[in-house]
């Protein structure tokens, strides 16, 4: 949560849609993390039974994600919108540590 | 097996490194100490993991006092420090993180240019992480330039010590057990004498930013 202000002013089926597109948004990014960085239980192509485990596997998972997102929240109250950039800084800083350390030790 | 060690030592160097980074951008004390008892724990994880695959027993040892020292008592006199001198919640102001960052991004990258062909010359398992342990030590000489107070200073001074130690374990399986011991007694005693100087400083000035001493006299 960076700036949940700007909802206030909605209500009803308005504010309803806001935070169903804000859930499908969270369901989507959460989906594509763990798709990447917990590749367990995903289904592969033409084997339609393994649908059976993985919608388990994923719900599972996206409950615990769900848990940790909580605490998180629960935590550290709001991000300050002024503090942005060293997020933004921050974030970039781990994508270069990764692609550097990457280039040192893995290869 | 030889290739999870490999990966697990890895892990901690990149571990420290991080933790390295988020130390240059944290603007609280308290947090600070925290993040230093996490690097000296991550120190020991790849002492002790360096040790385990070599075999070797006096690093066995060092970890052991690593761990007593940088986990336990240094964070503990730290603590009390803190405690004492009434500035545990004391939020330093910091020119400017996201510039900070990108100018350790730039270390980072000149120190691991600068250690990949020494570390091909070095044969240990964890021949890699020397490059990580030369990017920490730039980052905490970076971190101990920007701080304007003693405190953080300090810990800056500290965190140099992990990362040399650091790079010892990863370019020769680290320093002879005397030198390790004497080093240790050097660090307990530099804590204790750092702190002393940092009350000297409080009483004199009334404050722990050390710009107060530049001055020569009084204008």
């Amino acid at each position: 949560m960076i700036h949940e202000a700007l909802i206030l002013e909605y209500s009803g089926r308005h504010l309803a849609l806001i935070e169903w597109a804000s859930a499908l948004k969270l369901f989507a990014y959460s989906c594509m993390g763990l798709a990447l960085f917990f590749p367990w239980g995903i289904a592969e192509a033409e084997a339609p039974l393994a649908l059976i485990f993985a919608i388990p596997a994923l719900v599972f998972k996206l409950a615990i994600g769900g848990f940790l997102l909580a605490l998180i929240e629960t935590l550290s109250a709001k991000m300050r919108i002024f503090r942005v950039p060293e997020f933004l800084a921050s974030a970039f800083l781990l994508a270069v540590i990764g692609m550097l350390v990457h280039f040192l030790l893995g290869a | 097996m030889n290739a999870l060690i490999s990966q697990l030592i890895n892990l901690f160097a990149s571990v420290i490194l991080i933790l390295a980074f988020a130390m240059l951008s944290q603007r609280r004390i308290i947090n600070l100490i925290h993040l230093y008892t996490w690097q000296g724990l991550a120190v020991v994880g790849s002492t002790t993991v360096v040790a385990y695959v070599t075999h070797q027993h006096h690093l066995f040892y060092s970890a052991g006092l690593t761990f007593l020292l940088k986990v336990i008592l240094i964070p503990y006199f730290l603590h009390r420090l803190i405690r004492r001198l009434n500035v545990r919640w004391d939020i330093e102001t910091l020119f400017n993180i996201p510039t900070l960052m990108i100018i350790g991004i730039i270390l980072v990258v000149f120190a691991f240019n600068v250690a990949l062909p020494i570390a091909k010359f070095s044969d240990t398992v964890a021949h890699g992480t020397l490059g990580i342990a030369l990017a920490c030590i730039l980052l905490s000489f970076l971190m101990m330039i920007t701080r304007a107070k003693a405190v953080p200073q300090v810990i800056g001074f500290r965190t140099m010590e992990n990362a040399l130690f650091l790079a010892a374990t990863s370019a020769t399986y680290g320093m002879p057990m005397v030198v390790e011991l004497g080093i240790a007694l050097d660090v307990l005693v530099g804590i204790l004498i750092l702190g002393v100087f940092m009350f000297q400083i409080r009483e004199q000035f009334d404050s722990l930013d050390i710009r107060h001493l530049e001055k020569l006299k009084e204008d």
